[in-house]
């Protein structure tokens, strides 16, 4: 029997009909031509996966995030202006998670908030619980009976960076970073991360929510902080020598 | 931010490598991403939960190319036809330039005629099955994979040359 090409290229995708594939893998195996072809589509294949794969890693242009944010302007409470929230230097990551930081506290509402809200009004400084868990606590203690974890600590170009979780009442994850004037929340998402054995910053990072690591990886130089260069961050209060 | 929109944002990164295949030029690809975008808000209710938001995106997306390569091809008939004739010239030239250059892959595929070109980047570039893919050009499966025969044919071809 002649094999086409159609029937060929489907063996090579995995595509062809199981009663099929067991005859043209015998006839495959017996024609080093029909091997040959067989290798050339994979190649090919495995060249065409990698196509505009830029793509894939390239910021995405802030109007494009807005317009599938600003859908729920329409139909939600949410009402945003991220570039009035953030200085226009910021990149844009920083619009998408302006544009989260509202929707989670316009999502949450007043009453899950109460009574000691972790975010202040203006939607961007850290308070209450949330500074002292990043003022205070190491990634690599264990959270224990804490209300909020923090998982991640980092280095920005100009600040050292937190990412946290509110593991009770506030269903929050985010990044907060040390500025002069205290920690300012750059994302929340109002998503809890799932438990986490405690002690080890990388599980505990992988626990967070996917906006949380891709923001973090936008913004991370260089390794996270170990013990060791946490505690020495806290020692100087979280300010960049 | 709803499921739908997050599902959105998460997908966008896809959407543009999608809409460059499509539109063989970066800005080009971004205004169709915004137009597709815009689109499926408008009708987010017609998108059924839990089937597989990429393919209906890549559908709307599709639609939204061929009706601008419409309108397109009108205003170039209406504005320039003294020009056409010449782009068509320079296009030729240019891909038997880069034919004989160690062509690219992008290169390649952006040679390809739109309907081997679409099949192409739905199947080997975004990894959807035949029957997904043809779901998406709203096209018989032997339709599809005949496509894909060519497509694949025209790159070796074209590959082998480079």
């Amino acid at each position: 029997m002649t094999i086409d090409d159609e029937i060929l290229m489907a063996y090579a995708d995995g595509e062809l009909e199981t009663a099929r594939v067991a005859e043209v893998e015998r006839l495959v195996a017996a024609d080093p031509e029909l091997a040959r072809r067989v290798a050339e589509h994979r190649a090919l294949s495995a060249r065409l996966a990698g196509v505009h794969a830029s793509a894939l890693t390239e910021p995405l242009p802030d109007s494009l995030v807005q317009t599938v944010m600003g859908g729920a302007a329409q139909g939600e409470v949410v009402a945003f202006k991220p570039r009035r929230l953030l200085p226009a230097a910021l990149p844009q990551w920083a619009a998408l998670a302006a544009t989260l930081v509202v929707g989670v506290v316009a999502g949450l509402g007043v009453p899950a908030l109460r009574p000691a809200p972790l975010i202040g009004g203006d939607g961007m400084t850290a308070q209450g619980q949330l500074a002292q868990a990043l003022d205070s606590q190491l990634a690599s203690e264990p959270a224990g009976a804490r209300r909020i974890a923090v998982g991640l600590s980092f280095r920005t170009a100009d600040a050292y960076c937190r990412t946290f979780q509110a593991v009770r009442a506030h269903a929050v994850s985010g990044i907060a970073c040390r500025e002069a004037d205290g920690w300012r929340v750059r994302l929340a998402v109002d998503r809890p991360a799932a438990p986490q054995p405690d002690g080890d910053y990388r599980l505990a990072a992988s626990g967070l929510p996917t906006e949380v690591l891709q923001a973090v990886d936008g913004m991370i130089q260089g390794d996270p902080l170990d013990a060791q260069g946490e505690a020495k961050a806290r020692a100087q209060n979280w300010r960049l020598p | 931010m709803d499921a739908f929109q997050r599902e959105l944002v998460e997908l966008l990164p896809r959407l543009r490598r999608f809409a460059r295949t499509l539109t063989r030029d970066v800005p080009d690809a971004d205004d169709l991403v915004q137009r597709a975008v815009e689109r499926a808000l408008q009708r987010r209710t017609q998108w059924m939960g839990g089937s597989r938001l990429d393919s209906w995106m890549f559908t709307i997306m599709k639609n939204a190319w061929i009706d601008e390569t419409r309108q397109r091809g009108r205003r170039n008939r209406l504005l320039r036809p003294a020009d056409e004739g010449e782009a068509v010239a320079d296009a030729t030239a240019a891909s038997q330039e880069s034919h004989l250059a160690a062509a690219s892959v992008e290169q390649a595929v952006a040679a390809l005629p739109e309907d081997q070109r679409i099949a192409v980047a739905l199947v080997l570039v975004e990894g959807l099955s035949y029957a997904e893919a043809a779901e998406v050009l709203e096209v018989p499966v032997g339709t599809l994979t005949s496509r894909l025969v060519r497509g694949r044919a025209a790159l070796q071809a074209q590959l082998r040359a480079g």
